[in-house]
């Protein structure tokens, strides 16, 4: 850990001269009450608040008036890549951050720039996936997870470094792309690099003096409960990364985080069960110990990360009220958990797209049943659905408590043919094991009809109760709103769209500069309300795009560069 | 996929540390004189020679005259291939040691390791996001999301080992971001 109180050394900070707003001198202290109620006017954290909901109590800007939603101001940063992060604000401070970790603070109402920290990346190091999701705040502190996977904690009103703890190292493949949760004065972070052969885990560090507190693997060693779910030395280079931000629970003090995929990718070069692996693991913040897990689908062989946490969300059952945990997962199906003192319980689950790979679920326990035909492995190639980007990727799915709707981002009606190639872990390099020259997409029968959607579904019923659908892939991030709004872009016609939360009913589109994979907030300043989203395509939305071009579904052009949108009524 | 050099001898993936018993420098570009070496597996270490390179990508590291690895980032490794010399452009066959060209392994789009090779077209692949390299006609982007064209390290061939007589042809890897 280097600790560089006062000094910024070798990180450039760009402060700019402007003039800062009033508010500027009263930036306002994040302290553990705020995350744990956040005033309805501010965004602390990737999801809004602890349980990953995505919602915004906001309703100024509401279903019968959104149609005159207006672009207000635009920001552009600079970059191109994916821009994915959530504009986060806190009391008219908004922090954004971009592709190779650019930290941008912005007065959240007037667009002027406050100040922008940028992070000095090693020139060898692979950007497999140049993005970032968003800062984590606590106290005066702006914590970003950086792509030579440290964990920058920076002075909210100037920029200045105040300290910066090492995670792990970039060489050996380890990278950071999530926002940081902030939680009981401690800054947990997730670790990317399953393409690589990383041993995944979540770390913890003080937040006020970037100390380490805890370190948790997803892969059990030796010895350790789990462990006998891994053959031979497959452990030591088994994945199961971590790269987006978890759920808490403040009563239980347990955090939830979702678990990407094993590596590398086909199934029989590490056969077992492959506990943590796409599974959603319990982590009591304190002390780091895992309390619980629910692994989604066992010796994965389709690259299905779930690494999405699952929302917090009380819902009913039979009569029974369940305090759950909910799922869309990149498997194609819908988990319904129960948060249990023992752990974590199965209630149901059900497709949400077609998936062809799950034959049966226990009752009990959930595990799947595989049809082994459609199971790639080394030299066996096998066709699936939905494909390796799921029926759900990275884009978070939103909840409304007034609606009781989760909406999700899907993808439907688009499989792949995998077929697995042997390969030896190098530190550092590629270690997916699957041929690429004879790995495709295949587009499902019902792919003339529509690829992308957005679907609602009540959570106490399990019932879809409406969908839209669209040509292009989806990879749209969901905000709804106590508006009855459900925001969303993702597709790659570069438009940002309003939806009605109860009916699905189209309310409003703007056209941005690029494709919307950035994830949207809402927020009030001065009375105002604003929805907030950055536009700027690359990363897996480019490459899904590329894929399907392949296979004669080709897209229009989207351009790159990343542009921050702040949306209010006139 | 015609990819790597090292074909496990099992189903189990075996751990292969880069260069194990050998002097790496800390960090140092490929300097006129060197000579081509095993990166990776059993033989990490020792020269290359031409009985090494066939059809299959054969990855290679710089060794200096005292017998120490330049580096092992990736901005320093290469890809040794045997391609149809009569097919070469001029610009290739500037860089070339006969049929035999060394090729900077990082990609330009974001740095990625180009370990696919299709040695019926002569093309090198990307397996991060599929851009497609032409190595008969100077590495140009043939398919993107690349833009720019891969580095050659031009090779020279005597004694029975690669000598490195030059610096990169171009910048290694992705352009800087500002």
């Amino acid at each position: 850990m280097k600790l560089l109180l006062g000094v910024p050394g070798l990180l450039a900070v760009f402060a700019y001269t402007f003039a800062l707003p009033t508010f500027a001198a009263e930036y306002l202290p994040v302290t553990d009450a705020r995350l744990t109620s956040p005033e309805p006017e501010n965004w602390l954290m990737y999801r809004g608040t602890y349980d990953s909901h995505g919602y915004s109590p906001l309703k100024q800007i509401n279903s019968r008036n959104v149609k005159r939603l207006k672009a207000l101001w635009t920001f552009s940063t600079g970059l191109r890549e994916g821009h994915q992060a959530p504009p986060i604000v806190n009391g008219g401070f908004m922090f954004i951050t971009t592709p190779h970790n650019h930290v941008l603070a912005l007065d959240a109402a007037s667009g002027d720039l406050l100040w922008r920290y940028v992070r000095e990346l090693p020139e060898d190091q692979v950007q497999m996936h140049p993005t970032n999701r968003g800062v984590g705040l606590y106290g005066n502190l702006v914590f970003m997870a950086t792509a030579d996977c440290y964990v920058v904690a920076l002075d909210a009103t100037t920029g200045e470094v105040v300290w910066e703890t090492q995670i792990e190292d970039y060489a050996a493949g380890y990278y950071m792309t999530l926002a940081p949760l902030v939680a009981e004065g401690k800054v947990m972070v997730g670790v990317s690099g399953g393409e690589f052969g990383i041993r995944g885990f979540v770390a913890a560090l003080d937040a006020t003096t970037g100390e380490p507190a805890w370190k948790t693997y997803t892969i059990p060693a030796p010895g350790e409960p789990g462990s006998e779910s891994w053959s031979g030395d497959s452990w030591k280079t088994g994945g199961v990364p971590v790269w987006i931000t978890g759920s808490f629970d403040a009563d239980s003090g347990l955090s939830y985080w979702g678990t990407g995929n094993g590596g590398p990718w086909m199934g029989d070069t590490r056969q077992g069960d492959n506990l943590y692996a796409t599974s959603v693991i319990a982590l009591d913040v304190a002390t780091g110990a895992i309390k619980g897990h629910h692994q989604y689908h066992w010796n994965d062989s389709w690259d299905w990360d779930e690494v999405s946490a699952p929302l917090l969300i009380d819902f009913k059952r039979d009569g029974r009220a369940v305090s759950g945990l909910v799922h869309p997962a990149r498997n194609g199906y819908l988990w319904f958990l129960e948060r249990t003192p023992s752990g974590i319980g199965f209630v149901d689950a059900r497709p949400f797209v077609k998936q062809d790979v799950f034959t049966a679920l226990d009752p009990i326990s959930g595990r799947p049943t595989y049809d082994e035909s459609k199971k790639p492995g080394t030299g066996k190639g096998a066709t699936f659905c939905p494909s390796h980007w799921g029926g759900k990727d990275w884009p978070p799915a939103a909840f409304s408590s007034r609606t009781r709707m989760l909406y999700i981002p899907a993808n439907d009606n688009v499989c792949a043919y995998m077929i697995g190639e042997e390969i030896d872990y190098r530190a550092g390099r590629e270690f997916m094991g699957t041929d690429w020259q004879q790995s495709k997409l295949v587009l499902g029968a019902d792919a003339g009809d529509y690829i992308g959607e957005l679907q609602a579904w009540n959570v106490d019923t399990g019932v879809k109760v409406w969908s839209q659908t669209f040509d292009s892939q989806n990879w749209g991030p969901v905000l709804v709103t106590a508006g009855d709004v459900v925001f969303m872009g993702g597709t790659n016609d570069r438009y940002f769209r309003a939806f009605h939360a109860r009916t699905g009913r189209l309310l409003w589109q703007q056209r941005t500069n690029s494709g919307v994979t950035g994830v949207p907030t809402s927020f009030e300043v001065n009375g105002k309300q604003y929805v907030a989203v950055l536009s700027g395509w690359g990363v897996d939305a480019e490459r899904e795009q590329v894929s399907l071009a392949e296979i004669g579904r080709s897209g229009p052009a989207v351009p790159q560069g990343g542009v921050l949108w702040v949306f209010g009524l006139d | 996929m015609k990819r790597r050099q090292i074909i496990a001898a099992s189903a189990a993936a075996a751990i292969v540390t880069p260069l194990a018993g050998f002097a790496v420098a800390a960090s140092a570009k490929p300097q006129i004189g060197d000579v081509l070496t095993h990166a990776f597996g059993d033989r990490a270490g020792s020269a290359i020679v031409p009985m090494d390179v066939f059809d299959e990508l054969l990855f290679a590291f710089p060794m200096g005259p005292d017998g120490v690895i330049r580096s092992t980032s990736l901005h320093n490794q290469v890809s040794v291939l045997r391609v149809d010399e009569a097919a070469m452009t001029d610009k290739t066959r500037r860089y070339a040691a006969g049929p035999y060209v060394a090729v900077s392994a990082a990609c330009t789009h974001t740095g990625c390791e180009v370990s696919g090779w299709r040695p019926d077209t002569g093309e090198l692949e990307c397996p991060c996001h599929g851009s497609r390299f032409n190595v008969l006609d100077a590495a140009r982007v043939v398919n993107g999301p690349a833009t720019r064209p891969l580095a050659y390290l031009p090779i020279e061939f005597g004694d029975n080992v690669f000598r490195v007589v030059g610096k990169f042809s171009r910048r290694v890897g992705p352009a800087p971001v500002y």
